[in-house]
Parts: structure tokens; sequence; C-alpha cells
């Protein structure tokens, strides 16, 4: 039974270890602001709108890239997609529809993070685009 | 009772003969058929390249033309010192011994070691790439027969690189732009660049192909004036003086387009035909 103390301890210092995520997120991120508002939604100058509605973008803009992706890499899908809200037509890709707009300078923060990026920081998540894809910066 | 013991294994014999011969002709028959009919569903057109040897002997063309790809497809200009055999290209030149190591004979008018020749992916009519990749990341495009690459399904398993007998596949070894702060002035934006673990070879310039599809299919007269996709290599070479046609580009499906005529015209040779892939980039000699 001398090893009582030991085991205490030791049992202790796991839970500690264990429960790390938990006590880390609710505890030491509660003392910093980073991360807990969302980013200010930034607008173009010239007025302009996104393809589809605001709210059908936020939920959608992933699926639509991925079938954008698809048709244009492996398909050979005409090059145009027709606005369902607007009608318009638009070329199916990203750094030439997308980043046209959202790439201006008017829509990057200060250290030139384009609106994408800020999002995505704030719903921590990490899409795997830019590390292929050329991403403006500072222009 | 001994006769029709006799006359049972005699049937029985003949039988046996008669599945063990019928089975693989009715089998050879029904893929006969499957194949047929899925060649007749892919569309006839294919296409290709000639390169025109003695005007690349020109070393200002065959620079011109790579430097025009680097460019064109945002490839990393610093090959890692001490390792060739990782760098990354997608149009290159090597002697003429290495390309054509079953034409070099030692009667060739001109020495095989130091002729140099424009290599690249040959757009295999049957491409051993294709076969062995594991999650069709590398296929041949239906609607023109160009090998196409997905670099988003690319796994990096090296299987297409040792399959292609043309050493025209490179893989990532590293991040070939590490540093993405400042992304947009190392690279063209029309262009992705790509990430480390990730295959990549020529596409015969498929983002213009689709360019000049879609322009075309605006407005027909344009065949006129522009008959076919110009890939960013023949641009470059017909730019510097004396290379005028020294690669051309054009449908192999189209009787009447230059390529074509070229091939009918001329004699030509391929690389490895013996191999059974089918490569389609011509070589003048």
């Amino acid at each position: 039974m001398s090893d009582k103390p030991k085991i205490i301890a030791g049992l202790a210092f796991f839970l500690v270890i264990a429960t790390f995520p938990i006590w880390y997120a609710f505890g030491f991120a509660a003392y910093s602001d980073a991360g807990t508002s969302p980013p200010a939604r930034t607008y173009p100058k010239d007025a302009g709108r996104c393809i589809e509605s605001k709210e059908w973008m936020v939920a959608n803009h992933m699926a639509l890239l991925n079938q954008w992706r698809n048709e244009v890499v492996r398909e050979g899908e005409p090059q145009f997609y027709h606005s369902l809200e607007y009608g318009t037509e638009h070329m199916k890709s990203l750094t030439r529809t997308c980043m046209e707009c959202h790439g201006k300078p008017e829509m990057c923060d200060a250290d030139g993070n384009t609106s994408c990026t800020q999002c995505h920081d704030y719903a921590n998540v990490t899409p795997r685009c830019w590390k292929c894809h050329v991403e403006l910066r500072g222009n | 009772m001994d006769e029709n013991r006799r006359n049972f294994l005699k049937k029985a014999g003949s039988a046996a003969l008669g599945l063990g011969c019928g089975f693989p002709l009715l089998m050879a028959g029904c893929s006969t058929n499957g194949h047929s009919s899925e060649e007749n569903s892919s569309s006839p057109n294919q296409w290709a390249m000639v390169i025109d040897v003695q005007k690349c002997k020109e070393p200002a063309i065959r620079a011109a033309c790579i430097e025009a790809c680097r460019k064109e497809h945002n490839l990393p200009t610093n090959p890692p010192p001490n390792q060739p055999a990782r760098e990354v290209k997608w149009i290159w030149s090597d002697k003429f011994e290495t390309a054509f190591p079953d034409q070099a004979h030692k009667y060739l008018a001109e020495n095989p070691a130091d002729l140099q020749v424009l290599l690249l992916c040959n757009h295999c009519t049957e491409p051993a790439c294709v076969k062995v990749c594991p999650t069709a990341a590398t296929w041949k495009r239906k609607s023109d027969g160009i090998v196409m690459m997905d670099m988003h399904r690319c796994i990096g398993c090296r299987y297409c690189v040792v399959a292609c007998p043309y050493g025209s596949r490179s893989f990532n070894w590293r991040d070939p732009f590490p540093d993405r702060n400042d992304i947009d002035k190392q690279a063209r934006k029309e262009y992705p660049t790509r990430s480390r673990g990730v295959v990549e070879k020529c596409t015969f310039c498929a983002e213009r192909i689709r360019l000049w599809q879609e322009r075309v299919d605006k407005d027909p007269k344009l065949l006129e004036s522009e008959p076919a996709p110009i890939p960013a290599c023949v641009e470059a070479a017909n730019r510097v003086a004396g290379g005028e046609g020294a690669l051309r580009f054009g449908n192999l499906g189209d009787s009447q387009s230059e390529v074509s005529r070229v091939l009918r015209d001329q004699n030509t040779i391929c690389r490895q035909l013996a191999l059974g892939t089918g490569p389609n980039v011509y070589y003048l000699v």
C-alpha cells in the first residue's frame, strides 16, 4: 500500500493530459479574444454581387467548388456556370472567377488576408486549395 | 459392358476437348466484341505533335520551348543540385541515343551522342501510366486522346513513373514553392502550382485547348485563322527565328490537319514503337 500516493499522482497526471483539449479550449482560449467573433464582412467597391445569393454561397460554396473541379478537370464539361439565382454566366474557375473579386484589395484585411482566409480562420477550417492554386496577396 | 465403357470414355473425352477449345474461343470472341464497341463509342480525335529534329538542333529553339513551358505551367526553376532525377520536367532535351536507343546505329549521319532531341509525354494510344494508376488520377481523355492528370486525386504512389517507358512523368519530391507568401509574384496565377508528393507531366496544354475550343464553339469562323490550339512550346518555337514549324500540333482524326498532312508527306519515327503503347509524338529526322 506504500505506492498509493504515486498511483494517485500518476492518475491525476493522466487525467490532466487526457482532458487537455477540453480545458484548453474552455479555459485558456477564453482569455484571448482571437477567433471568437466572425470577421467583418467586406464588399466590393463597385457594388458587385456574388454569383449566387449570399446565403446560398455561405452554405454551398465548398460543394460548388468541388463540382466545378470535377466538371472542368475530369469530365471536360462546358466551362461556364449558369447562376441559379441570377441566370448570369460565369467561368468555372477559382482563380479567374472567385479570386477576381475576393482577391481585390478592398476585400482583404490589413495583413492582406483574403475574405476567404479570414472566415476560414474563424471557422477553424483549413482548405487545401491554396497549397497549389495561386493566392493573391498584397496587390 | 466393355464396349459401353469404351464408348462412354470416347464421348467424355471429346466433350472435354470441345469444352477446352470452345471456351477460350468463346471468351476471346466476347472480349473482342466488348473491346470494339468501346472503341467505337470513343471519339476518333487525337491531338498529336510532329517535332522536326533538324530544326530543333538549334539550342535556342529547344531552350525557348522548355522555358515557355516552365513559365506557362509554374514549374520550379531550381532543380536540386546533384539530384537530376528529381527535376520536374514536362518537355526536355536529351541525346538521340537515349531517346531512340533502337535507332542509334553507328552509320547514322550525325553522332547519336551529340544530336539533341526534344522529348515530352507521348500521349499514348495505350498509355501504360493509365493502366497502373490505382486512383484514376491519370486517364486517357476520350474526347481528344490527351492523357490527363488530376493533381487533386494523385496519391503519389509513383506507379505511373515506373510504368512510363519514356520518362515523361516527374514526381514532386519537395514543395516546389515552399514560400507561399508572395506566391503571386513567383507563379502565374492562371495556372496552379503543385504540392509535394504528386506526379506531373505534359498535358499538351489542355488549358489552352479548352480555351480554343470555347472560342471556336462561339465563333466557328475562327477555325480558318486558328485551325488548331497552339501549345506554349509550339508558340515559343514559332517565335524564334528559324524555328517556324519546328513543332507542329494538330488533330490526327482530321485528315486535313497540318499534322496529318506532314505525316502523309514525310517519313517520321516514334519512340519505342515495339512496346505497343502507341505514342502520338512523331519525329522528322
